[in-house]
């Protein structure tokens, strides 16, 4: 079984500092892997670069054999790699609905010639995108709000939507930037639900975050960097207690 | 929709009516060029209003479509339709090869480059005398023609004109309500969640903006078949693109409607300032920085701030989702 | 003439012309640095100068008196328009200055059209031999005075930058603007003391080049939007660069116009411009991240 992501010795630099330097691990299907470490250790950056916004210095990124670095982002979205951002990205002025159905966008086959004539094929595929949407957003528990402005939502919905919008893409993997940051103890515990079920159907799922309690329930395996460099990698509990990790956040006191 | 498609239908017989209350032929003419700003409008607005780019030289592509269909009808004495198609097709081509490193840039790069790009056309038009007659211009442009019916009355080149526009109008409103128009504004919010999403940003940005230049040779080719004759100042250089922008913003940014009167408003706003004889390029300025200040949202956008109403949620509101950092 | 007769023509012509550039070019550098604003009245600025300092000479002042006055004279027309337009626009979008400070240019320009009428209107040179000869190029006098005061004050300026509380002050702003906010340097005032400066050195831009070139209402644009491309290619927010810049191209322009054609000689500064955008935006020295 091929691996949902691979990176093999991948390496960034920036102005002569090495943001990450060799660091490989894979994800495989339908697992929940966190990638940890202090601030400055890479993490943001390496979801830069599996999503295509930054090219890459060395080093392979991969995903089921077919080689991911180099492509634009988009075309890295249309191989079922989709993320979310640590800001939250939503598309402000927008309603709901429409920021899910702008993850369906590959779906859409119809150009802006066909747009500007409105056919019947056209509309009966909308039909069918604003269905693929509003299950996505049940899935998370918005439906209720699709025609709500993006921007009106509170924080905890809008990180939410930005998942819905994301499982819109019909992924094989999520990247999710610290998808519990600004969010309460209750909203926390629900958003792991979510993200197991997530799981259960059949997406794996990177998860960078810094809340440990999230991290440890439902990883499968954690890989933690620091200073751009993996330093540990297995089972939560196991790299809770190797001794490396645990000088690199002490030291970072 | 329904409720849009009477809206338009509704306009479209106030269009058919409007001149049958003005039969003064100036004013008749006024409404013309209202409609031709208008298409202008539509087109610019698809790109800074909905895709949240820029453009500062936009009068570049009007020129084509006006001096591609002088050109062709008076020194190639090709058919007036054909000219039109043809000054399209290069306002488009042209439009597509300047795009793909011009959309690279954003903000104030963006800006300037199609600033310098619309500077270098009109520079061409006046210099390149052999081709354009340098500001003396072309004459005896041939108007528009179906058999031997001519558009060469105001009255009837007023509804040739409207026509375009409405269709425009509609077609406009179509792609802004499909999944290309949703994934032109997401780019407006963020290019990088859109990119994410599998919006090809670049190659969508190139293609609202080759629309626009679309927009604007069509309107380019219309001016010249209705008053015969261009030459460069008039409606070519930096001035014009400055209008356009103007009429968009004015209008409200990401607002069909509003295209249709910003457009009303600056050409009317350019007849009013007329009789003030020399005071009317300074009144023009100052006009356009106060209203900039004290209608952000343009005046469809302000219209709808007095009444309160928001049925659908409101359009982004200018170009840029970077602010000034400012003091 | 000989090529190389005709070289060294072109060479000083294009230094002078490169000198207005240059100084036109660092009043953007000083308002983009300052506010992150690209001041499209800039060369509004310059045209005023140049129109003031000739009313100036015709009620009687002598010629430097002229030039100092009427600079002073638009520093605090800068000042007026930053206060009442560009300030109460703070944390708007990027396109609400350019088209504010366009539309201060038409109002300029319309204003000018109204006050001095659509003639080009000569002022006589700062005091000197009408022309000088250097080898066998002969030039107006005026140049030497146009690159002397233009090195004088770029010196002025490095000086103030580096020597002075206030330069320091309006540095650490562009640097870091949180920065500066936490030591105290109060933004506002940069951004007001950035108009001042630069409209400045727009308006003594216009009266030094003049005496050469004429002044007229509609001289501002062009002068504008090529002190633009100047500091575009010299790196905008770098102030060397706008310097770099405005040389090269007046040089540019100069060959341009004496080898190839006079009539598309405008058009060089903005090919050089849409060369220097699409191939390296951050021009020769700049440093800032391109397209924002």
């Amino acid at each position: 079984m091929a691996d949902v992501l691979t990176l093999v010795q991948v390496r960034k630099v920036f102005g002569g500092l090495a943001a990450v330097d060799g660091v490989s691990f894979a994800v495989a299907e339908r697992e929940i892997k966190a990638l940890i470490g202090p601030n400055g250790a890479g993490k943001t950056t390496v979801f830069n670069l599996i999503s295509g916004m930054l090219p890459l210095n060395a080093g392979r990124i991969e995903s089921l054999g077919v080689r991911l670095n180099g492509r634009p982002p988009h075309l890295i979205s249309a191989h079922g790699i989709a993320r979310t951002f640590q800001n939250v990205q939503v598309f402000a002025h927008m309603s709901v609905l429409e920021n899910v159905l702008v993850g369906c966008h590959r779906h859409g086959r119809h150009g802006m010639l066909a747009a500007a004539v409105r056919t019947r094929r056209l509309r009966a595929e909308e039909q069918a995108l604003r269905a693929a949407a509003l299950e996505a957003l049940s899935f998370v528990g918005l439906a209720e709000q699709a025609e709500a402005e993006a921007s009106s939502l509170p924080f905890g919905n809008q990180r939410l939507l930005e998942i819905a919008r994301a499982l819109a893409t019909r992924p094989r993997l999520i990247l999710l930037d610290e998808p519990a940051a600004g969010l309460n103890t209750h909203e926390t515990v629900q958003l792991g639900e979510l993200l197991t079920r997530i799981r259960a159907s059949g997406i794996a799922l990177l998860l960078v975050d810094h809340d440990m309690d999230l991290v440890m329930d439902i990883s499968d395996e954690v890989v933690v960097l620091d200073h751009g460099e993996k330093i540990a990698q297995g089972p939560p509990r196991q790299v809770q207690q190797d001794p490396q990790v645990l000088a690199a956040y002490l030291g970072e006191n | 929709m329904n409720r849009r498609l009477l809206g338009f239908l509704l306009f479209a017989v106030l269009l058919a009516l409007l001149p049958l209350a003005f039969s003064n032929p100036y004013y008749q003419s006024i409404f013309i060029f209202i409609g031709i700003n208008a298409i202008v409008a539509l087109g610019l607005n698809l790109l800074m209003g909905y895709a949240g780019q820029i453009s500062l030289g936009h009068a570049a592509f009007h020129a084509m479509g006006a001096y591609g269909s002088a050109i062709l009808t008076t020194t190639y004495h090709l058919n007036p339709w054909l000219a039109v198609a043809a000054s399209l097709v290069m306002a488009v081509i042209i439009a597509y090869v300047m795009g793909i490193p011009t959309l690279k840039l954003s903000g104030h790069y963006l800006a300037i480059a199609t600033l310098g790009f619309g500077m270098i056309v009109h520079i061409v038009l006046v210099q390149w005398v052999s081709m354009t007659g340098g500001t003396s211009g072309i004459t005896s442009i041939p108007p528009l023609s179906l058999g031997s019916f001519r558009f060469d009355t105001d009255i009837r080149f007023y509804y040739l004109v409207w026509a375009c526009c409405l269709l425009l109008m509609v077609i406009s409103t179509n792609i802004v309500n499909s999944r290309m128009g949703r994934s032109l504004r997401a780019i407006h919010s963020s290019e990088a969640a859109a990119s994410t999403c599998g919006v090809n940003v670049p190659r969508l940005k190139l293609g609202v903006f080759v629309l626009s230049a679309a927009y604007a040779s069509l309107a380019g080719s219309l001016y010249a078949h209705y008053v015969t004759f261009i030459s460069p100042e008039a409606r070519f250089g930096f001035p014009f693109s400055i209008q356009a922008v103007v009429m968009v913003v004015l209008g409200g940014l990401g607002n069909i409607w509003g295209s249709l009167l910003g457009s009303g408003v600056v050409t009317a706003l350019g007849e009013l300032l007329r009789p003030m004889g020399d005071y009317d390029v300074a009144a023009f300025g100052l006009i356009l920085m106060l209203a900039i200040v004290f209608l952000p949202q343009g005046v469809a956008g302000g219209l709808a701030r007095l009444s309160l109403r928001r049925r659908t949620p409101a359009p982004p509101s200018a170009p840029s989702p970077q602010e000034v950092p400012h003091g | 003439m000989s090529d190389w007769a005709l070289s060294l023509q072109f060479f000083c012509t294009g230094l002078t012309i490169g000198s207005i550039y240059a100084l036109i070019a660092l009043g953007f550098t000083i308002i983009y640095n300052a506010s992150g604003i690209v001041n499209f009245a800039q060369g509004g600025f310059v045209m005023l100068g140049a129109l003031l300092a000739v009313s100036l000479s015709l009620a009687g002042v002598p010629l430097p008196a002229c030039v100092v006055l009427s600079a002073l004279l638009v520093t605090i027309t800068g000042c007026a328009l930053e206060r009442a337009f560009i300030r109460p626009l703070a944390g708007r979008p990027v396109i609400t200055p350019i088209i504010v400070t366009i539309g201060a240019s038409i109002l300029l320009e319309g204003l000018a059209m109204l006050i001095w009428g659509k003639d080009a209107l000569p002022l006589n040179p700062l005091p000197g031999p009408p022309v000088l000869t250097v080898a066998s190029a002969i030039v107006p006098f005026q140049s030497v005075w146009v690159l002397g005061v233009s090195v004088l004050l770029m010196v002025g300026l490095r000086l103030f930058f580096d020597r002075t509380l206030i330069g320091r002050a309006m540095r650490a702003n562009a640097a870091n603007r949180q920065g500066a906010l936490l030591v105290g340097i109060n933004p506002g005032r940069v951004v007001l003391l950035s108009f001042a400066l630069s409209a400045g050195l727009g308006a003594l831009a216009g009266a030094l080049i003049a005496p050469i070139t004429l002044a007229s209402y509609d001289m501002g644009t062009m002068l504008g939007l090529k002190g633009f491309s100047a500091a575009i290619l010299g790196g905008l927010g770098s102030s060397p660069g706008a310097i770099l810049g405005g040389l090269l191209l007046g040089l540019l322009e100069s060959f341009a116009a004496g080898f190839i054609s006079s009539g598309y000689k405008d058009a060089v500064a903005f090919v050089v411009l849409l060369l220097v955008l699409f191939v390296r935006p951050a021009g020769l020295l700049g440093w800032r991240k391109a397209g924002v």
